[in-house]
C-alpha cells in the first residue's frame, strides 16, 4: 500500500468516524436526558420519513444519480487500490532503444538472490521479490537466520549479495528492505553415529 | 572503547583490506551502499479503507437506484423511504443507547486509525542492504549467543528501546555474566545503533548444572 493510499484512508476514516462518534455520543445522551437538559429545544422524536420531502424535489432524481454514479468510480478505484499488486514483473535494462529492448524478468531475479542466500551460512530459508514503490524498485527479502549465526559476518555477506543484484540488474535506484527473521530454536545437526 | 564499536572497526578495516588487496575481482567494499525501504506495516489503516469502500460503494448503489427510480427509469420505491418507512419514529429508548454506544465506539476507532503515529519496529543493521531485525530477531540473536557461552544452562532474553536483557541460568561462575554480556555486544554489533545489554543469570540448581554443563 503506497503512502497516498494510506493518507486517503486515514483521511476518511477520520471524516467518517468524527460524525459517527458524535451522533453515538448524542443518541446516549439523548436517551439520558442529558441533552435536553442542555438544549432546551432538543426534539422529543425524530421522524425518518421526511426524508420523503427530500426525494420529491425536483432536482433529486438528477443529483442522486450523478452522484451515485462518481461516487461508485471513486469507491472502485479506492477498492482496485487496495488489491493492486506491487510486484514489478519485467525490467527494463538500459541499452534499450529503436532497435530492441532489453528486458529482465524480476521474479528471476528475486529467485536468483533468495537462491544465493540460501547458501550462505546461518541461513535456513530466504524468499524475495521485486516491488515498485514510489516509482522505485525494492528488492524485498525475508532471511530466515539461525539464532546461532553470525550477525556481523551475515549481515556483511547480504548487503553484498543485495548491491550486487542491484548492479546486475543496472537499476542504480533500488532500494532494499531486507528482513532477517531469527527462528525460535538453533537448527541442530544429526549427530553422527 | 566497547566491544561494539571494536567490533565495528575490525570488519572496516577488514574491509579497506580487501580492497587494496584484491584490485581485479570486485570486492564486497567496492559496492554502493543499497538504500534502505523502510517496512511500511500497513496494520488498521489497510483493512479500514477496504471496508470503507465497500461502504461507499453500497451508499453509491443506494444513490443511483434512488435517483432513477425518482427519474421513472426504474419500477419501485426509493429504498431511503422504503427504509425510513420501515425505521418509523424515532424516540429516546434504551435500543436507541445502545446503537448510539455502538456507533461511538466505531467512531472512536475510526478516530483512532486517522490519527495514530505509524510503528517503525525496524531496527536497521549497519552493513546496509535494507538489512534490518525487529525486538524479536535481536532478543533470538542475544539468546543464541549466550547460548554458546561456556557456563551457560539456558538463556532467555527480550528487547526493548534499545535495550536487550538477557536472563540466563549459569553454573555458578561469577565470570560468566562478563562474558555474555561480551559475546552478545559482539553479536549485535552489527546493528547500526548498538544496544545495550543487560544481563542478569542466576544459579542452576546443582544437579542441572552437573548434568547440564555444555
Amino acid at each position: 500500500m503506497n503512502r497516498g493510499l494510506r493518507a486517503v484512508n486515514r483521511v476518511v476514516a477520520f471524516v467518517v468516524g468524527l460524525p459517527l462518534a458524535v451522533a453515538g455520543v448524542a443518541a446516549v445522551l439523548w436517551w439520558t436526558g442529558t441533552l435536553s437538559d442542555a438544549w432546551p429545544q432538543t426534539s422529543g422524536a425524530l421522524d425518518p420519513r421526511r426524508v420523503q420531502e427530500v426525494v420529491d424535489t425536483e432536482w433529486f432524481g438528477a443529483v442522486a444519480t450523478a452522484g451515485g454514479i462518481v461516487l461508485a468510480l471513486l469507491a472502485l478505484w479506492w477498492l482496485a487500490a487496495h488489491l493492486a499488486s506491487p510486484r514489478a514483473g519485467t525490467l527494463r535494462l538500459p541499452g534499450s532503444g529503436a532497435d530492441g529492448r532489453l528486458t529482465l524478468d524480476g521474479s528471476a531475479l528475486a529467485g536468483h538472490v533468495a537462491e544465493q542466500a540460501r547458501r550462505l551460512p546461518g541461513v535456513v530459508g530466504a524468499r524475495s521479490v521485486i516491488d515498485r514503490e514510489g516509482g522505485r524498485h525494492v528488492l524485498v527479502s525475508t532471511l530466515q537466520v539461525d539464532p546461532e549465526a553470525d550477525l556481523p559476518v551475515l549481515s556483511d555477506e547480504v548487503a553484498t549479495l543485495v548491491a550486487r543484484a542491484r548492479d546486475v540488474a543496472e537499476l542504480p535506484g533500488m532500494a532494499a528492505r531486507t528482513r532477517l527473521a531469527v527462528q525460535r530454536r538453533a537448527r541442530r545437526l544429526p549427530r553422527v553415529r | 572503547m566497547s566491544a561494539a564499536t571494536e567490533s565495528r572497526r575490525t570488519r572496516a578495516r577488514h574491509a579497506d583490506a580487501s580492497v587494496g588487496d584484491a584490485p581485479v575481482e570486485a570486492p564486497a567494499a567496492a559496492h554502493e551502499p543499497v538504500p534502505f525501504a523502510q517496512p511500511r506495516p500497513a496494520g488498521p489503516v489497510g483493512w479500514v479503507g477496504i471496508v470503507l469502500a465497500v461502504i461507499v460503494l453500497a451508499v453509491a448503489v443506494v444513490l443511483v437506484h434512488d435517483g432513477l427510480v425518482t427519474l421513472g427509469v426504474l419500477d419501485g420505491e426509493p429504498w431511503v423511504v422504503a427504509a425510513a418507512d420501515a425505521v418509523g419514529l424515532i424516540t429516546p429508548t434504551w435500543q436507541l443507547a445502545l446503537v448510539g454506544a455502538v456507533l461511538a465506539l466505531v467512531g472512536l476507532r475510526l478516530l483512532v486509525i486517522a490519527v495514530a503515529r505509524r510503528r517503525r519496529p525496524a531496527i536497521p543493521l549497519a552493513a546496509g542492504g535494507g538489512e534490518y531485525l525487529l525486538g524479536v530477531d535481536a532478543a533470538r540473536l542475544a539468546s543464541g549467543a549466550a547460548s554458546q557461552v561456556d557456563g551457560v544452562l539456558d538463556a532467555r532474553s527480550t528487547w526493548g528501546r534499545g535495550t536487550v536483557r538477557v536472563d540466563a541460568t549459569t553454573d555458578g561462575d561469577p565470570a560468566t555474566d562478563e562474558r555474555i554480556r561480551t559475546v552478545v555486544t559482539e553479536r549485535l554489533a552489527a546493528l547500526a545503533d548498538a544496544p545495550r545489554v543487560v544481563v542478569r543469570s542466576r544459579r542452576a540448581r546443582s544437579d542441572a548444572a552437573d548434568g547440564g554443563a555444555r
